[in-house]
Order: structure tokens, then sequence, then C-alpha cells
């Protein structure tokens, strides 16, 4: 399963995707991403029917300026989605790389599956400081890869094998 | 005196996102006399959602001015130019990059805590590409020298792939 972000994040992601052996390996392949998401939703499509998959369309945990109080609420109703989401498909790896989306995904994914792989890659953007969805990332996932070696210097949990876009 | 390369076709970019102040100042008399004075015949500008009056932006003799709002692909462009002007976009930063041209990233100083700002800081430490903001154009533009960057590394398909068939099987 993987959990698309939103403009680079997605980009980032669908380019990691890209090397993937989703035909013999890494199948059935589900994608899932935010709605209202319009610009990465169309990117999407065209891989995911490329390379045979699903995408499931969810709630947006929080959206960019939204207040930190009402960002509760939308948070557990995605968290909810999430587990649904999850329980039925049972993922054995989820790849993500923030933001907001993925981390109710990864909270589910624990909560419903014990036989699930994590990985988080943080954005190359990333060169000095964790993105606040990497933190907590940190705490859940198995692996967290970062594509600076400064950053896997600064937070020793974190794995650098190299730039990976 | 040692001759500067020449950037006959630049791009312009701004991703996205709204830039005007970047905009303004490729079309200000200041800088596009110094791309002419670079050997610019032409400039391509993908300015987004721009609230300016294009039919007002000056133009300068002997260099042909297109612009458009968004494409789907910018990469056709990027290949063309020998130069790209673009924001500080991952996105953008990185197709740039990967086709081995040449990039100056303006810096929206506008934009408070940017975590672009940090992408496109470690890249110019590391002499990946040029940076300015929208008030030293003019005068980057005219020291730009290319040879001065490092070629960007290039992409390792294989490593997140080896990555998860290394942690997957254990």
């Amino acid at each position: 399963m993987v959990i698309l972000g939103s403009g680079g994040h997605t980009k980032e992601m669908l380019d990691l995707c890209a090397h993937l052996d989703f035909e013999n390996k890494f199948k059935p392949l589900v994608f899932v991403i935010a709605k209202h998401d319009h610009l990465s939703s169309r990117k999407v499509q065209n891989f995911a029917e490329f390379k045979n998959s699903k995408v499931l369309f969810v709630f947006r945990s929080r959206k960019v300026g939204q207040s930190y109080f009402s960002s509760i609420f939308t948070t557990l109703w995605a968290t909810l989605e999430a587990l649904l989401v999850c329980a039925k498909e049972r993922p054995q790896l989820l790849l993500c790389n923030g933001p907001g989306t993925c981390i109710p995904f990864c909270v589910a994914a624990r909560l419903t599956s014990f036989h699930c792989t994590q990985v988080f890659v943080e954005s190359f953007c990333r060169t000095r400081s964790l993105s606040l969805s990497a933190k907590i990332a940190l705490f859940i996932s198995d692996y967290v890869l970062v594509q600076w070696p400064h950053l896997a210097k600064k937070y020793p949990k974190c794995i650098y094998e190299g730039l990976l876009v | 005196m040692q001759v500067k390369t020449e950037f006959k076709t630049v791009l312009v970019t701004v991703g996205t996102t709204v830039f005007d102040k970047l905009v303004n100042a490729v079309f200000s008399q200041h800088v596009l006399s110094t791309l002419k004075s670079r050997g610019c015949k032409r400039i391509i500008a993908q300015i987004g959602n721009s609230h300016l009056d294009l039919s007002s932006l000056p133009s300068i003799e002997g260099v042909e001015i297109e612009t458009y709002a968004y494409k789907d692909s910018i990469i056709e462009d990027i290949e063309k130019a020998d130069l790209t002007i673009g924001h500080a976009g991952a996105g953008t930063t990185l197709d740039v990059l990967r086709c081995d041209k040449t990039l100056l990233v303006v810096v929206n100083n506008d934009l408070m805590n940017n975590h672009q700002l940090e992408l496109a800081n470690s890249l110019s430490e590391d002499g990946y590409l040029y940076q300015c903001t929208p008030e030293t154009l003019a005068e980057c533009l005219q020291y730009l020298d290319p040879s001065q960057l490092k070629p960007f590394p290039k992409q390792n398909k294989i490593l997140f792939a080896t990555f998860l068939d290394r942690v997957l099987s254990t």
C-alpha cells in the first residue's frame, strides 16, 4: 500500500515507485490519496492504470492553514477511515513520505496488522531537519529513510542509503 | 577577457505557486538588458496564476518572449533552455538538475520558514546551483558562470528497491 501526499510529495513517491517491481513482487498494489487533490490524482491514475493497481480516495487529516484545534477532529476522522481501509486491505508493506495524510495510516496499519512493514521516506527537500510527519514516523514506522547524510547523523534512528529520487 | 557562457534560451518558472515578485523582476528593464547582454534571444516564462497585467510588461528588442500559465510537463522546455530561472520548488529543482541544466533558484523571501529554502541552501552550498533573491537577480545573472557548478549525481534507480528487498527478507 502506497500513501500519497500532495504535489511534490506525490511526485517524489511516484519517482520512488517507478523502479519497484509491482508486476511480480509487490502486488496487489493499492494507492491511497487525499480527496480534492486533483492535480495529483490525475498523475496517480495514469500511473495506477499502467501498474494495474487500485486507487482509494480518503479524507485529508489537515489542510494547509487549518487551525490546530479543528485538525484534532479531522485527524480523528481520518484515523477512523484509515482503520477501516487497513482492516479491509491488510497491507503487508506500507510506503509513505508525508505529509498529513500518511500518519493516520501508519497508526492504523500498526493497529490492524502485525505483519506490516512500514517504510517512511523523508522528502529530498529536508536537508537539515526532519518534518513533523517524519518525527512522528520515527515512533511508529519500522524504517525512516532520509536522503541527506547530515540528517542521519543528527537523528541516529534514521537510515541514509543515498539520494533516492 | 574570457568569453562568458551564452544563455540563448532562458526558461522562467514559478511552478504551482504565485510568485509575481519573480515575474516582475525578470520583466524589468534591468534584468532584460542583462539577459540580452548574456546572449539571450528567447525567454519562455511559466508564470502560474499571476495577477500581473501581461500586456503592460516591458519588452526588449531582439528578445522573443513567450508566457503561459501551466503545462502538465515542463521537461521539454527545460531541455530547450540553456538556463532555468526557477522558484525553490523541489519538483522544478530536481527536474532541472536531472537534465544536467544550469539552474538559478530565486528564493521567495516573503515566505517565512519555507522548507524549500533549506533545499536551495544545501544545494547551492554543495555547488549544484546558483541562488539569489528577486532583488539581486540582475546582479547574479551578470556573474553567473555554469562552469563553476558541479554536475548533479545521477539517480541510483535500484537503491530503493534494493533497500526494500533487504528489509523484507529479514
